[in-house]
Order: structure tokens, then sequence, then C-alpha cells
């Protein structure tokens, strides 16, 4: 390997900092110098650009005790977006990482640490789910997951019907003529509560609408008292 | 209907409005998100911040501006065991807050000037008022779309779902930057209270002039001072920032959000992150005091080559000091080793360095070169017996003026040590007792 090879990190930091941009050049100096140091040809030199970033801090800390602080904030916020699932290289960067932290004793515990402390903004997400709302208060919410659903003594009154996310799926009011029988059929005869899926249709619903593109339906039922929201999956994109 | 509207709008404008509105509502979130970063639609960026719930926090869905108040009180929460500490964290905090916020928030106006996005916003929090939403929207949706074509999903309700985690990673991501950037502009810039007329004007000074300094600097500077007048501070403080820039300048944002082309009539980028961070003065009397103060020890001036400025620092304080160089070198004499320091760094930025080359010009041994500035820093060419006690003297005096250089610095510090993490580790330690040097 030429001389020039196990030091290709000196040159590549040198044009950063003459550049017109020096702070913006230098991330991408430091990612280029990275880029190069997993080949083969610059195996070596990549070895000894970490020492010698590890001199710069070193001499860096050295200079001020504020700096070991300084450093050790950054080290606090590298673990935060690990943490939380929000760094921003590659997974094996981050495995490389996370590894790192776990070969040092003092900082595993750290990592620990901070790990627990935010636990509220890294737990999953439940699965997406429907609220309903009547009169902008909620009455009914539940996951996707459980549908077929029947949502029953559904009263007059503006509804809203949105994803946990807050996407509108619907909004519409519903008055007596859609949820009493009486109001929507007159004399007609009120059919046998529906047992199966297929008996909607005989249920006669008096609003039957396709949200998220027909992926889902909502159909409204009436009923002597009051009525019914039904929800199930549609035809497409189950 | 919780949307606003101004009443001097004509009310059929006001009716289109409503009606767009409801429209938005049932829009995905990423058209809503297309539409903010792509058409600068502010009635969608007020839609996405008053109806979209993509946050779970605490067992609930929030809206993104309870999230990173939530992330806000909870960074302030983990220092409550020291209550220095949890001031200054209060401030930091208070200030990434603003910052994340403006970062999903603020579309600049169009004007050249820098003004605030919020009228109500404090002056204090000027380093928000230029930050451009759609830039980071852009770079949310560049992030969706990679992560969806990776995984293809057809249910719009599994894609909703799916833009919910994105973006969520990506806020925390940013509010993780943001805490990053104030802690770093407290480091960098301090409040300074300049007493004109019997008035105080508050300002913020950058660290490396101390308060006097800017006192003079002020006094013989800027004489048409109005403390009355309207702006009066922003003025006075944007001359200073363009006169002695500081650290404060240095974003910790990503390549991508910086490298955004933006309108050209936002010039922010250009503006906020100048290209020195280091004293550029021509003020004789500022210059010679800041070296007693610790001017960073390297300057950059327009158009000069970095390693022209490198090297010549190097070999002047290699030269400069040949007392405390290896006796072969030394014998090289005061013009000899400058020569052979400037040709080091010369072969390198051609790529042509060859140490027995360059030996044998200047008549050393190559065992002498090699110590002094060898390309190969192992043991017995065993890879993993490299260590910091063997790099070559020149190496060593070289990390040593890069670590003083605060460009470099800072840059190093937000690129979160890729690759090196190991060696930083084991330079510092956690701390314990969780104690505030800063105070």
């Amino acid at each position: 390997m030429s001389d020039s090879k196990r030091l290709y990190f000196i040159p590549i930091i040198d044009n950063a900092l003459s550049s017109d941009n020096p702070e913006v050049a230098l991330m991408g100096a430091f990612k280029k110098i990275r880029d190069r140091g997993v080949t083969q040809e610059y195996k070596e030199g990549f070895a000894q650009f970490r020492l010698f970033m590890g001199k710069i801090v070193e001499a860096y800390v050295e200079n001020s005790p504020d700096h070991e602080q300084l450093i050790r904030e950054d080290i606090h916020s590298l673990i935060n977006d690990l943490v939380t699932d929000s760094f921003e290289g590659s997974e094996e960067e981050k495995k490389a990482l996370i590894e790192s932290f776990a070969k040092n004793d003092k900082w595993q515990t750290e990592y620990a640490r901070i790990k627990s402390e935010l636990a509220d903004f890294i737990e999953p997400h439940p699965p997406m789910g429907i609220e309903v709302l009547k009169d902008g208060e909620p009455i009914a919410s539940f996951a996707i997951t459980e549908m077929p659903i029947k949502l029953m003594n559904i009263d007059p009154g503006q509804y809203i019907i949105r994803l946990s996310t807050g996407r509108v799926l619907w909004e519409d009011q519903l008055l007596k003529t859609h949820l009493i029988w009486l109001d929507a059929y007159g004399d007609e005869d009120l059919p046998m509560a529906a047992k199966t899926e297929e008996d909607d249709i005989a249920a006669r619903p008096t609003v039957s609408d396709p949200l998220l593109g027909g992926e889902l339906t909502m159909a409204v039922i009436p009923g002597l008292k009051s009525g019914e929201i039904r929800f199930n999956h549609g035809k497409q994109k189950r | 209907m919780e949307h606003r509207h101004s009443d001097t709008i004509h009310p059929n404008i006001h009716e289109l409005e409503t009606t767009r509105w409801n429209a938005l509502k049932k829009e995905s979130t990423i058209s809503l998100i297309w539409r903010i970063a792509e058409d600068s639609d502010t009635l969608a960026l007020h839609v996405f911040h008053e109806t979209r719930t993509l946050f779970y926090c605490s067992g609930r869905w929030v809206r993104l501006a309870e999230f990173v108040r939530a992330m806000k009180d909870g960074s302030i929460r983990r220092e409550k065991e020291d209550k220095f500490t949890q001031s200054y964290m209060s401030e930091v905090s208070d200030n990434a807050y603003d910052l994340t916020l403006a970062k999903f928030r603020n579309i600049p106006s169009r004007n050249l000037k820098p003004v605030k996005a919020d009228k109500n916003a404090s002056d204090n929090k000027r380093f928000t008022w230029n930050v451009d939403c759609r830039k980071y929207f852009k770079q949310l949706l560049i992030n969706i779309d990679k992560e969806l074509s990776e995984n293809p999903i057809t249910s719009e309700a599994n894609i909703e779902e799916e833009v919910s985690r994105i973006t969520t990673k990506f806020v925390i991501g940013h509010f993780n930057k943001s805490m990053k950037e104030c802690k770093r502009r407290d480091t960098t810039s301090t409040r300074y209270a300049w007493e004109v007329g019997g008035r105080k004007i508050y300002l913020f000074r950058p660290s490396y002039l101390t308060a006097e300094q800017l006192r003079k600097w002020l006094e013989d500077h800027i004489t048409d001072v109005n403390p009355d007048a309207p702006h009066e501070k922003d003025r006075i403080q944007a001359i200073i920032d363009n006169k002695y820039p500081c650290g404060a300048n240095i974003r910790t944002d990503d390549l991508e959000v910086f490298n955004e082309s933006g309108r050209e009539d936002e010039s922010w980028i250009v503006k906020e992150f100048s290209r020195n961070t280091d004293v550029l003065t021509d003020d004789q009397e500022i210059a010679d005091e800041l070296k007693i103060e610790g001017k960073p020890p390297i300057e950059y001036e327009e158009g000069n080559e970095f390693t022209d400025r490198l090297s010549d620092y190097v070999a002047k304080e290699k030269s400069e000091n040949l007392e405390n160089l290896r006796p072969a070198i030394g014998s090289l004499g005061k013009e000899g080793v400058y020569n052979l320091v400037k040709r080091i760094f010369t072969d390198m930025v051609d790529g042509q360095y060859n140490l027995s080359e360059v030996a044998r010009n200047f008549n050393l041994s190559k065992a002498t070169m090699s110590r002094f500035a060898g390309s190969d820093w192992r043991k017995d060419e065993d890879m993993k017996q490299l260590s910091k006690a063997d790099i070559p003297d020149l190496w060593i005096n070289t990390t040593r003026v890069l670590a003083g250089n605060p460009t470099l610095m800072e840059t190093v510090r937000s690129s979160g040590f890729g690759g090196y993490i190991d060696d930083i580790l084991t330079i510092v330690g956690p701390k314990e007792g969780q104690k505030n040097e800063r105070q």
C-alpha cells in the first residue's frame, strides 16, 4: 500500500477545509473517508484515520474541561438517536455503534439508563385504529384488525369517522331519517336483526359508503329506536 | 371549526377556504406533506398541525406540537437530580422545542431580509425565524418514498401507519438535532447587555470576545444607535453576526436538508452558515486582543488554500521549535525543516507522497523519516497493534493544530464520530454525579 493511501484522509479533510462552505464539505468528507475505508484498498488507512481522529479529540479535550463536557453531550445525543430509532446512518453503522457501547462498561450502563428514560417515545405504535366521534366527542374506537364491527344505539348528530392518526374518512349529519326505521322506510316491515354479513343487504342501510378508496366500508342501518353503524372490510385492497 | 380566518378576508374566500379545509382533512398524510413541500400550501400546513395525530406517546395519539412538548419535558426531567443542570437544560430544551416546531411550521417570508414567521415570537428566538419547514417536509417525503419503495404496501391504512412511524422517527431525530444545536449555540454565544444612554440593549456576543472587547467595538463602530427605533436590536445584532460569526452558525442538519435547493429569493443557508466561523477582522486592535484571548490557530482567508495555510502553520511551528525535534530532523535547520514539512504536505495533496523519496531528497534515513512523518503507523505490520503512541511526530502535531480549529471540531462533534466512536468512548466517560461544569 502506498504512503498516500495510508494517509488518504488528510488531503480529503484539507480539501473540505479549503472549500467555500467548510462545515458542509467536512460532513461530506467524513462520509467519503468512511466509504473508502470499507474497501480493502483503504482499510489500513481507515484504521489510521480512527487513531488520528481519536488523537484530535484527545487534544481537544485536553485544551479545556468544557470540551470534555461537550463531547459527553454529543455521545448522549448519539445514544438518544440510537434508542429512539432516529439514527440516520445505515443499519451496519447503527449495529457497529450499539456494539461499541455494549463493549464499554460505563457507557453500556449509561445507554441502558437513557433507553429506560425514553421509553415513552419508543413504545411501538398500536395497530392503526378507527375512531368515531359524535358532535366532536369520541364515542368508539377500535383497531382495523377487529373489524367487522357494529356500533349500536346510534342517535342523530354530527358524526366523524377518522383514523387514529387524524385523517378524516367520513363526516356527515346522521338524522332520524337515517337511523329510525319508521322515518326512513315508513310502514314497511322491519327485517329481523341481521345475523351474518350477508344479511346487511336485507338490513337495508340508509347510508353505505366506501372508506379509504373501498378498502373499508361503513353502513348506517336504521332500527326501531336508534340505528347502527357497521364497519366492514371492503372488496378491494384486502 | 378550529380554523381561524382574518376578518378582512372576503366572505367568498372564507367559504372557499372552509371547503378546501374540509377536503384537506380527508387527504392522505403523504398528500398533505407533498402539498406543503412542493406547493408551499399553508392551509395544508395548518391541517397537518391541527388535525393529524401521527405520534404515539404515553398511550395516546398526539399532534406534533404535543409530541415535541413531551420530548422537551422529558429532557428536562432527565436532569432533575441537579438543580443547576435542570435550569440550564430547561433553557436549552425550550429553545430546542421552538427550533423543532419552526422546522415543521415556518414558511419564511419571500422578503430577502430575515423575518419572524410568527409575529408573536420573542426576539430571543431569532434563530428560528428563517427556518423553512418546506425543506424539512421535502426531506421527510424523500424518507417516506425510500422506505415505502423498499417495502411496498398497497393498503392505504397500512401506508398511513407507516407514514406515522417514519414521521415520528424523523421528528424525534430533528428534536435531538435541535437539542444539540441549542446546546452548541449556548456554548458559542453569551447574552450581553449593552448600555447606551442609560438604556440597555440585549445582544448576543460570540464567546471568543470578552464583554469588554465587544463593548469597545460597539462604541467605536456603532455610533448611530437609537434605542427607541423599532428593530434596533436586530439591526445591531445583524452587524455583530456579520462581523463576528460564531460556531453557533453550524447546523446539525443532515446533508440532504442543507443541499436542498431553495427558491431564489431564499438565501437563508448562505446567510446563516457563512463560510467562516473563525474571526476575520480588519480591526487590528481587536485582532491583536483576540490573539491573547486564544484566537483559533488557523485562519482561512478568501481564496487561500487551506493546505497552504495548514502546512505553513505546521511548518512554521516545527521550524521555530528545533529543540523539540529529533536531532536528525533538527539538524536540517530552520529553513530545512520548513521546506521538509511543506514538501510532505504538497505531496500529500497531490497523492504523490513517497516517504523514501522525500527522505532521499533531504538526506535523511528512512527510519528517521518514518518516525517523523511515517505513513505506516502499525507496530510490526500488525493492524491490531495500532496505538496513538506510535503516531509520528508530524501527524501528532497536525492533530493538535486541527483540534484548535473550531470549524473542524464543531463538524467532528456533529458528525457522530462515525467509525471511531470506540476511541472516543475511552477518552470521555459518562459523567458521574451529573454536575454541571458550565455554571
